[in-house]
Order: C-alpha cells, then structure tokens, then sequence
C-alpha cells in the first residue's frame, strides 16, 4: 500500500499554511477589490506590525499585548497612508496608485532594516510550539491559533462586506464613486475604512509571521508578491475565494516540498501565478 | 521665442557631451570615479530601455529578467563552450530577447497592474532556476571566471577592454548610440504611435494604429538594450550569482530613474535621471549612511508623482515653457 501518513501529514500542514496565506493576502485582495489599488507596500505595513508585536514581547513580555497592538499599527498606517498618499491619487490611472506605494514600500522597508537591521527575529512563545495531535497528523499550538484566526477574521471580514450597511456602502463604491456619492455616499470616508480594514488585516498576518516564522524587513517584497499572487488567483474581489486560493498555494508548496526539493518552494507560487494569468486572468473566482 | 529655446538647447547639448567625453581627464582618471560614471551609463541605458515599453503603456517590475538571462548565457556560452565574448554576447542578447519577449508579447493582453508583476514573476523563476540547476550554472555558488571582454588590436597598439578607461568610453558611444536610435524611434512614426497610445489606448487603436505591433516593436527594443547591458555586465564582472543577475536593483532603478526624471517629453530624461541619481548616489549618499540612499530615493519617488506629478526634468521644461508663452502673451 502506499504511504499515506507523508501525503496527509503535508497536506495538513499545507492547510494552516494556506490559512494563513489568506489572511496575509485578503487586506491586498480587499483594497484592490474596492478601490482597484495594489497596495505594494502591503508587505511592508505587514512586517512594521510584525515588528511592533515583536518588539512589545520582548520589552514587555505579553503575548496578548503583542497580538493587540499588531492591529492599532496597521489601523494607524493606513489612516495616515490612505489619507496622506492613496486619496490624492484616487483620480490618475490604476498605475499611478501602484508607483505611489511602491515608493512608500521602498521607504518603509529600508527604514526598517536601517533601524533593526537584516537580522532574522521571532517571537518564541513556550505555548506555541506544544504539539498538537489531530489524529492523522500534528501540528504546533501556534499553526492552529493562526489557521483558527485567520479563518475567523476573513468570515468577519466577508459578513461586514455582505451583510452590514458599512459593506454595502463600499461594494457601492467599488462599483462607482460617482453613484456611490451622488447617493449620499461619503466615498473618502469608506475608503480610508477598507484601506484600514485592508491594513489591519496585514498587521494581523504580521504578529502571526513573527510567531511562525520570523520578521525580517528584506523579505517584504516577497510577502507583497505572495498576497498578490493569491489575490490573482482568487480573483480581485472574492473574499471567499482568497481562503481557496491560499488552501491550495499552502498544499501545493507543502507537497512540492515533501516530494521534490524544498528550494524550489517559492517557484510553486510564481509558476502559479503564471499559469492563471495565462488560463484565466479573472482569476478562479473572479467575476 | 522660438529661438531662445534652440539657443540654450545648442548650448546645453554639446556642453553636456564634451563634459561626457572628457570626464575621465577631469577625475584625473580615478579608477573609482570612472567606474561609478560607466555604472550610471548602463543604469541609463536601461533607463530608456525600460521607458520606451513605459511609453507603450507597459510598466515593468521585471527588467531584470532580460538583464540576468543574457547575463547568464553568455557567462555560460563562454565559460562551458569558450566561445568569445564577441560572439557570445549577441547571441545571449538574441535569445533573450526572443525567450523573454515570446513570453511577455503574450502578457501584453493583461490588465496593467497584472502585467506589472507577471514582469517580476518572470525574473523570480529564471532566478530560482539558475539557483536550482547547479550542474550547468553553479547555481547559488556561482559562475566564476567568466572571460574578460578582451583587446582589439590597432597596428602596435592595442585597446584593452578589460580596463576602467577603455570600458568608460565603449559605454559612452553605446549610450550615445542607444540615446541617438531611441530619440530617431520617438520623432518617427512608431515614437508617435505609442505616444497615442499612451494617451488613450482604444482611441489609438480606433484611429487605426495597430496597438500590438507597435507594443511589440518597443518591447523587441527595450528587451535588446537590456539584454546587450547585462550580456557585457558578465563580462566587465567576470563573476555572476543568480542574486546578482536577477537583482531586483535592475528592476526597481530604471523605475525610479525614469519616473523622478520623466520619459514624456523626451526618452533622454531618464538617462539623465539615471546619471544623476547614480552618482548622487555613490558620491555622497552611500557615504553618510548606508540605506540611505533607498530611503531618500523612496521618498523622492513618492514626492514627485505626488507633488509635481510628472518628472522633475519634465516638470521644469513645461514651467520654462510656460514662463516664456506667458512673457510672449502679455
């Protein structure tokens, strides 16, 4: 018979991986659904949070604060980015947005290796890494805690989408600034909420990064290109469809890596993200 | 009024060139010196490379693919075969210019944004595969003693390429040639079609103008200039890491360049551009902090399409412009 447990086990892992990509792209996937910007320093709002949380657990030594204050900075820097840098670009070409944070990511993360240097930081909780058995396979404490809040903070993301007025307001000017304020819209004030949710969102990703893995400021492009990578092949604007996304980026890598070579893990991603934008550039789930 | 401005301009032109010209003579033929101005002559000429696909409504985020391939064939075509670098070198501009090319004519479909980053991803996987076939690239370890580019005889003398001076001035007539096609490229008819098309991509198409063909012209373009750079960048480093070919710095300047100088009224602003923030770069900010100079530069980007929203040489040509018209009107 074949050996399953190898399959499974990578596959499970796969899974609190994915879980996690999809919370790491979803406030990417957010912003350039409604207001049709790619954030590109996504990345580095998410490693900035990352590094607030790292930092707060070393000085104070509190794992909940360290998960509380991840979000007050990405709420914080996506007030001041959408206020000060995204709003006043709102009128130019899809491009202009991108060029705009792409300098700001520039800025940002140089910033922060000046400041912390290139080093490798992570937070190392006891709790964390206690293995937890789930029968056909095991897992850290830490994989299930982010999978578990990740998962819950894309439902509470879609049901404020679809179900409350704030989220029919922005679905409203997602489809047209114009209606959206001839309607009594305030659309500045319903952007900068999405440009915040869609930050708040990395600073939660970040507090996870820097509990799994580690924060290191050089790595920021990546993280961007990943969120963007699963936010083409969900297809902008499925909230949903980024939970799909990220499931099978996470399995796909973590079976590449079980049965070829762990160093072509990142290619997976890229090789994907290739391929749909040659199959189906609307994405998986994209309208 | 008409005047004034070819006036300065004739002025400016030559003063400019000659300045070029003899710049090794006034840095008393500093070795350090003149390799950091040659540096800035391959940024430039990437610049307008990168540009002239700009123009034509594509933004790249992943120059650096054509840059690192051709970079590494011809490493390769001389290192494994020894073949030399004369004959190397083209053929590593052809094949990536073919390679790449095929691949991004395709992208050209793709809404902006995701033509931006498929750029990127293209550059990321032929990295990652370099890294991972050790056997024919030395994968991470790298590709060493790749071969100078060698001496042309004269007679009794001999020009050796493999020293600062003569490889200074190989670069500049490269980039007088590149600055010389490229400005025939945009006064012709193809310079004006993609200036329509940059304007308002389904009016141009809807007056005629074959969008994709001209998309392609300048794609086949910029791809040879930036391939040609990284294929003599091999061979003036003699050493090449897959994190070097494919560095997202070959990417990310020509952007920066480009965008603080301005390509839309003339393809010389980000050459000039590339220049300025090169040598600003290495002659004074890389001296006072290290990580300096991105954070000046990320802020300076953020700045001028904020503020000026056009580039500054751009921005400056259309305030004189104006000041003049003024002075005529009243």
């Amino acid at each position: 018979m074949l050996e399953l447990s190898p399959i499974i086990s990578s596959i499970v892992y796969g899974i609190t991986t994915g879980s996690y990509y999809a919370l790491l792209a979803l406030g990417l996937s957010l912003i350039f659904g409604v207001m049709k910007v790619v954030n590109l320093s996504h990345g580095e709002v998410l490693m900035l949070a990352g590094y607030s949380s790292f930092w707060t657990y070393v000085i104070v030594g509190s794992l909940g604060l360290a998960f509380l204050v991840s979000p007050l900075v990405g709420l914080t820097v996506g007030a001041f980015m959408y206020w000060f840098i995204v709003r006043l670009v709102r009128d130019k070409p899809e491009l202009y947005s991108l060029l705009v944070t792409f300098g700001v990511g520039v800025f940002l993360a140089n910033s922060m290796i000046l400041a912390w240097t290139a080093e490798y930081r992570s937070i190392t909780h006891p709790l964390m890494i206690l293995p937890v058995d789930l029968g056909i396979a095991s897992v850290n404490v830490s994989n299930v805690l982010s999978s578990a809040s990740s998962l819950v903070l894309i439902l509470a993301t879609y049901v404020l989408i679809e179900k409350t007025f704030i989220g029919r307001a922005i679905k409203a000017s997602a489809e047209s600034r114009e209606i959206a304020s001839i309607l009594g819209i305030d659309v500045n004030k319903v952007e900068l909420i999405s440009f915040i949710i869609g930050c708040v969102l990395a600073s939660v990703a970040g507090f996870w990064l820097a509990v799994n893995e580690y924060v290191v400021p050089t790595h920021t492009a990546a993280l961007t290109v990943k969120a963007f990578i699963l936010t083409a092949l969900a297809g902008a604007g499925s909230i949903l469809g980024v939970i799909a996304a990220g499931m099978i980026l996470g399995v796909a890598e973590s079976l590449f890596v079980t049965f070829f070579t762990a160093s072509y893990k990142e290619l997976v991603g890229f090789i994907i993200f290739v391929l749909i934008l040659f199959l189906r550039p609307k994405g998986l789930f994209g309208r | 009024m008409e005047k004034q401005r070819s006036l300065t301009y004739t002025l400016l032109k030559p003063l400019f060139i000659i300045l070029l010209i003899i710049y090794p003579l006034l840095v008393g033929l500093n070795p350090y010196y003149v390799r950091v101005m040659f540096f800035s002559l391959l940024l430039a000429n990437i610049s307008m490379a990168w540009s002239i696909l700009a123009v034509a409504g594509q933004v790249s985020f992943g120059h650096a693919a054509f840059f690192g391939l051709a970079a590494y064939v011809t490493g390769l075509l001389a290192v494994r075969l020894g073949i030399p670098p004369p004959l190397s070198i083209p053929v590593a501009v052809l094949f990536s210019t073919a390679v790449v090319g095929g691949v991004v004519a395709v992208t050209f479909r793709l809404r902006e944004v995701y033509f931006a980053l498929a750029m990127l991803a293209y550059a990321e996987i032929l990295k990652y595969i370099v890294i991972n076939t050790p056997e024919i690239t030395g994968g991470s370890l790298g590709l060493l003693n790749i071969p100078p580019l060698g001496r042309i005889e004269l007679g009794s003398e001999a020009i050796d390429f493999s020293k600062y001076i003569p490889l200074y001035y190989l670069f500049l007539a490269l980039t007088f040639i590149v600055a010389y096609v490229m400005t025939r490229i945009m006064n012709s008819r193809i310079g004006v079609a993609l200036k329509a098309i940059s304007r308002d991509e389904l009016a141009a198409e809807s007056c005629g103008i074959n969008v994709f063909k001209y998309k392609v012209i300048a794609l086949i373009v910029s791809a040879i200039i930036t391939s040609s750079m990284g294929a003599i960048y091999a061979h003036i480093n003699r050493f090449l890491y897959p994190e070097v070919a494919f560095s997202m710095e070959w990417s990310i300047f020509p952007i920066i360049a480009s965008l603080f100088a301005g390509y839309e009224i003339s393809i010389l602003g980000p050459a000039i551009g590339a220049v300025i923030l090169y040598t600003v770069k290495e002659f004074f900010i890389s001296r006072l902090m290290e990580r300096g100079y991105e954070i000046i530069y990320g802020l300076l980007l953020v700045f001028v399409l904020l503020v000026l929203r056009k580039g500054v040489l751009d921005y400056i040509i259309i305030k004189v412009r104006e000041l003049r018209l003024g002075k005529v009107i009243t």
